[in-house]
């Protein structure tokens, strides 16, 4: 694992700056997929690099960094709730679930391309019917009703197939993951 | 379209949404993080950057930090509560005794490329500018590094052969960048506040307010109209050519001609920063940014490591009258480098000599002239004594005191308050004190005024609209400043439009209309560029709207540019580091800092060749006029507000003394040798010649005032007078200047305390404070230097 790698010597800006920038994405989509709101969830990457930098010595070099990172976007936006006086949206186990997935996803790359990586080998393996909703909503940038239209099916069955579409790619990221 | 609360599909979502929207990396949030490393760098708390760092790091380092000042400040708003406090950090660098020092390398490195930060709207071409730059960031970055690595300060002269201490530097190409300035710029004028008319004294001062005789007023003439002496003007224009070259060379590299060429804060005009001039761009715009500021300036061994930037300041030198007749500068009202060299002795940090503005330190402090009383807006009065650290010299102080607006009588005023609240704000010492100044000031204010309030981040905002300060609109008001919270990028060029634009619709016929900007003048001033704003705050100070500048802060207080604003652009420029401090600019004297009495106000001092052998200006470094300067009403200086005192101290050599080493100047040959008869009749020392301009006028009037007072001894003279030789003695001393003839920190202690019987506020008090801080901060430099690389601990 990369990270594995890095001694704490090693971890000087110039490192510690391309770490972050490869992992910046995924904790991009991690950290939407807490807030919602994009602006938010950039915020919460932001300062969860700084508070990674701030704190590099905190970080065991036996564990995986990108992990490291998500648990601190974890932190950060349990703190970001709390000012909006709300409870936390997702409960710790299933926080714990999606790390793992995510972990797992990672680990088999050389890099956080990997998850990435991953998506795009399976998406290739989806059936017909949900790839084509897949890439006309996400990829073409189509509305649900477009892209249902485009298909020529409703808007409900769009919306179905799409989210039927996204547990069959995580599965096969899944078995890819452990393979 | 997917209302799924299942976090796994969610992921999945977002996922897909990120991998449609391509492989990018997000560059503004890298950006923003490497700036935020890099503050966080300067403050120490992380392993320090490595001196191999490739070049093409810096580079890097340097490009990010570009495209980071757009996105800095999505990370400052929730500084104070969490850990990325990357607003606070900078002000951390002050306060923690152990900044890496090699932090100030990246520091230069990212404020090369900060100075072009991006404005909404100028996104691709500033990035193609700071492209520009990238190749010539680390050849900077490796000169500042070599300087570090031998030990010594940075010297801004090596830096910059012939820029800061050549005479006449030649101007690049560009005229921007390297040592532009080889003549005064006539735009370099003083901010201001208010008032003035004469009166002339011819023996010691009037001891207090009440005391003052109407005749003194006899002897001032009041000229409306500027007399036209065009022709003597062309010949001195020849003749003291050396002496605007001085001059110009003040604030370090000004181009010549307008203010609008200047840079302020070093955002030259882009195409200087491009070509076989790219290395000339950044050392110029080092020079005027922080010209000085990681040298090792007063207590070497505690740098001041920070991002503060302060403009070049060059002390006028000695001057004979036979060469070079008049004296003319602007007067300038500001405090704000008082309280900044305050704090920055009382957090034991060292001063930067560039910092400190000796007329500002004594402009500080409340003097007791006698107020003017016959209608004119202001006093003046002038007082001989002996020179406290040279015995044969003599000291002339020159006050003017501006006519007070009692408080019930103060005009209404229609107020802007255009406040910062980008990233950099989120500081305890900032945006919580800033809200505090505003209430104070707000406590001050009533149904007469109207306050509207501006914000500015990445975009600028109203919060509140014109809103009259009746017991609802004043908590409307308190409202809207609770609200306030620090975050985005700073586009302060788009802010101060809007803000004038609104102080212009509410404009009061009569009134005061003002707009306050509070700032830690780290901002982008947009697309409209520096010179713009200047330009724009200038005329609307034409139009009758003045500009009120708080800085706040420390760690990055942007000095140099806010105080050119002001002095370019009409204003007047305070530095707020303390309620007290707030209390004093909007509680004590709020007439003075909202109304002016008189604008551009400008001394000539005449001097007497048959009396004065040498002369020299004490302060005023970055005011001083062109002569010629004096009788055109086109150039602008110093406004003056309503009680203001303004002094200023002229040591001067009387014939028949040794003259000070001058730079060995010979004699012209052509110099008749009984010089002018008047000269040679006359018992004058000198004529204090001021300019004025009425609030809302265009045309200047003329006060004059010889001067033929007998010298008494300093020990003799009145305690204002003592109290401000002893500041002038304290910043010449922590300017490490020459002039100071190695007098002690006792003689200023002497000076200052015989001067401090009356000390309404217990402003004379805490200089004294000061003075054995300062003191004591001198004697640590005699110590052994500390472990390389670790700042020395505050001096408490």
């Amino acid at each position: 694992m990369q990270s594995a790698l890095l001694m704490k010597e090693d971890l000087d800006r110039v490192e510690f700056s391309r770490l972050a920038r490869e992992h910046h994405r995924l904790l991009l989509v991690y950290a939407r997929s807490l807030v919602r709101d994009a602006s938010d969830a950039q915020e919460l990457v932001q300062e969860a690099l700084v508070a990674a930098w701030k704190n590099l010595t905190r970080f065991d070099v036996t564990k995986d960094f990108g992990s490291w990172l998500r648990g601190i976007v974890r932190n950060k936006w349990k703190d970001h709730c709390r000012r909006m006086g709300r409870r936390p949206e997702f409960a710790e186990e299933e926080l714990g679930e999606l790390e793992a997935s995510i972990s797992a996803w990672e680990a088999r790359g050389p890099e956080s391309g990997a998850v990435f990586g991953a998506l795009e080998h399976c998406r290739g393996r989806l059936p017909e019917g949900f790839s084509a909703a897949i890439d006309s909503y996400y990829y073409e940038g189509l509305s649900g009703e477009e892209a249902a239209e485009k298909l020529g099916i409703n808007a409900g069955t769009m919306r179905k197939r799409l989210e039927r579409a996204r547990a069959a790619l995580r599965d096969c990221m899944d078995q890819q993951s452990t393979i | 379209m997917n209302k799924n609360d299942n976090l796994n599909d969610r992921f999945m979502e977002e996922l897909l949404r990120e991998d449609a929207r391509g492989r990018g990396a997000e560059e503004e949030l890298l950006a923003a993080v490497e700036a935020a490393m890099e503050d966080e760098e300067e403050s120490g708390t992380v392993t320090p950057l490595r001196r191999e760092r490739s070049r093409a790091a810096y580079a890097w380092a340097a490009a990010l930090t570009v495209s980071a000042a757009s996105v800095l400040g999505y990370l400052g708003w929730r500084a104070s509560e969490g850990t990325g406090a990357l607003a606070g950090a900078p002000m951390r660098a002050v306060l923690e005794p152990l900044p890496g020092e090699q932090g100030v390398i990246v520091d230069e490195a990212g404020r090369a490329a900060s100075a072009l930060r991006i404005a909404p709207g100028e996104g691709r071409r500033s990035k193609l500018d700071a492209l520009d730059l990238h190749v010539a960031a680390p050849t900077y970055a490796d000169v500042a590094m070599e300087a570090l690595e031998a030990e010594a300060p940075v010297p801004a002269d090596g830096l910059l052969p012939g820029v800061a201490p050549m005479p006449a530097a030649p101007a690049s190409p560009e005229g921007v960048i390297v040592g532009g300035a080889s003549k005064q710029s006539p735009g370099k004028v003083p901010p201001s506040e208010p008032a003035a008319e004469g009166r002339k004294t011819d023996k010691s001062r009037p001891p207090m307010l009440g005391d003052m005789p109407e005749g003194l007023v006899d002897g001032v003439e009041i000229l409306p109209e500027p007399p036209l002496t065009a022709g003597i003007a062309d010949t001195e224009e020849v003749r003291y050519r050396p002496e605007r070259s001085t001059a110009g060379r003040e604030k370090g590299g000004e181009a010549p001609g307008s203010a609008l060429a200047k840079n302020i804060a070093g955002k030259p005009a882009a195409g200087s920063s491009r070509g076989s001039n790219q290395e000339g761009a950044l050392f110029g715009r080092r020079l005027e940014e922080q010209p000085g500021g990681d040298q090792g300036g007063f207590g070497e061994q505690a740098p001041p490591t920070d991002r503060e930037r302060y403009g070049q300041l060059v002390d006028q030198p000695w001057k004979t009258p036979q060469l070079a007749k008049f004296s003319t500068f602007s007067v300038d009202v500001d405090t704000a480098s008082y309280t900044n060299v305050r704090r920055m002795l009382q957090q034991g940090v060292a001063i930067s000599p560039d910092a400190v503005r000796i007329e500002e330190c004594i402009n500080y402090f409340d003097y007791q002239y006698p107020a003017p009383t016959k209608g004119g807006p202001f006093a003046v009065l002038v007082d001989v004594a002996t020179c406290p650290w040279a015995a044969d010299h003599h000291l002339v102080k020159i006050g003017l005191k501006g006519m007070e607006v009692p408080e019930h009588q103060r005009p209404t005023s229609n107020l802007v308050f255009l406040i910062d609240v980008s990233g950099s704000m989120n500081d305890s010492a900032k945006l919580p004190l800033l809200v505090d100044a505003m209430k104070v000031l707000v406590e001050e204010l009533d149904e007469r005024d109207r306050v509207s309030m501006v914000v500015y981040a990445g975009a600028e905002g109203v919060v509140l609209n014109p809103t009259r300060i009746t017991e609802e609109g004043r908590g409307q008001l308190l409202a809207a400043l609770d609200k306030l919270r620090s975050g985005g990028s700073t586009n302060g060029g788009a802010g101060i439009t809007r803000a004038y634009q609104l102080a212009q619709e509410n404009f009061v016929e009569g009134g005061v209309n003002r707009v306050i900007l509070a700032t830690d003048g780290d901002f982008n001033v947009g697309t409209t560029g520096q010179g713009d704003l200047v330009r724009l705050v200038k005329e609307r100070a034409q139009k009758g709207v003045f500009l009120s500048v708080l800085g706040f802060g420390s760690g990055n207080i942007n000095d140099a540019m806010l105080e050119a604003i002001t002095n370019d652009g009409n204003g007047n420029y305070f530095y707020i580091d303390s309620q007290k401090e707030s209390r004093k600019v909007f509680l004590h004297d709020l007439s003075g800092t909202l109304v002016t009495i008189a604008k551009d106000v400008k001394i000539q001092v005449d001097f007497n060749p048959g009396k004065v052998a040498a002369y020299r200006l004490i302060g005023y470094a970055n005011r001083i006029l062109r002569d010629e300067d004096f009788n055109n009403d086109k150039i602008d200086a110093g406004d003056i507000g309503a009680g203001h005192t303004v002094t200023a101290l002229y040591e001067i050599v009387p014939v028949g003394v040794a003259l000070p080493a001058m730079g060995g100047v010979d004699a012209s040959d052509y110099v008749l040798p009984d010089g002018n008869a008047q000269e040679a009749l006359s018992l004058d020392w000198l004529t204090v010649k001021l300019r004025y301009k009425r609030p809302d006028g265009d045309k200047s009037m003329l006060l004059k005032v010889p001067v033929a007072e007998a010298p008494v001894a300093w020990e003799e003279a009145h305690g204002d007078f003592q109290f401000a030789a002893g500041v002038a003695l304290f910043g010449m001393k922590l300017r490490q200047s020459e002039y100071a003839n190695d007098a002690g920190w006792d003689l200023v202690r002497t000076l200052a305390k015989r001067g401090s019987a009356r000390d309404l506020h217990g402003y004379r008090a805490e200089f004294l404070t000061l003075v054995d801080k300062a003191a004591g901060l001198e004697q640590r430099r005699v110590d052994p230097r500390p472990v390389e690389g670790i700042e020395a601990p505050p001096a408490e």
